[in-house]
């Protein structure tokens, strides 16, 4: 799946998934929820702490 | 598909913050040319009123598409706040405002002292020019950083 047809079925822009998938965007906990749910899994499989 | 036109409305929110962010550019050097005006000849005064004229209706013109587009998208408020270049504006916005608070600081200092010997509406314009400065050279600089945001 491309970032386009992502950013598409979220309803974001593709620039804003980029920044996410690079982690240089921190998304909003609805983008995150919609992310999750688009996935089919919970937001803590695809949104987690790393250790710095 | 029925999820393109929300892709149409995130893309149409960040083409216009985007191009906002272009236009403080312009506005900067708008409210420079003013501050100048105070200091410079008369003659040098009619010119700076005809370039700012025709830079401000480039800037218009460059910038009412993607304002039309915004509006015809129909975006709501998720659609202007959620996003990347939302995050960028805001951060550039507020270090903008940090940034002023202390120019305005060093300017009220320096015209108590009257350091340059200019009307107090050069300070005013001076400001401006330097608020719209910081807040596009902030947005450049945080876009194109590899720092989050969030």
């Amino acid at each position: 799946m491309s970032q386009s047809e992502l950013a598409a079925e979220i309803g974001v822009s593709r620039k804003t998934i980029s920044t996410i998938e690079v982690g240089k965007f921190v998304p909003s906990t609805v983008i995150s929820l919609k992310i999750a749910a688009f996935f089919g899994v919970s937001v803590e499989q695809v949104f987690y702490l790393t250790e710095e | 598909m029925s999820s393109k036109p929300l892709t149409d409305k995130a893309e149409a929110v960040d083409d216009f913050i985007g191009r906002v962010a272009i236009i403080m550019i312009v506005m900067s050097v708008n409210f420079t040319l003013t501050a100048w005006q105070y200091v410079a000849s008369e003659a040098a005064g009619e010119i700076i009123d005809k370039i700012q004229m025709v830079s401000l209706l480039l800037a218009g013109a460059w910038i009412m598409p993607s304002f039309l587009r915004l509006k015809m998208s129909g975006a709501n408020e998720m659609f202007t706040s959620d996003s990347y270049i939302a995050s960028v504006f805001k951060k550039a916005a507020v270090k903008a405002f940090s940034l002023t608070y202390l120019f305005l600081v060093v300017a009220e200092i320096a015209a108590r002292a009257d350091w340059l010997n200019v009307p107090s509406e050069f300070y005013l314009s001076g400001a401006l020019a330097f608020t719209t400065a910081t807040f596009s050279v902030a947005f450049f600089f945080f876009s194109h950083s590899e720092d989050y945001v969030g």
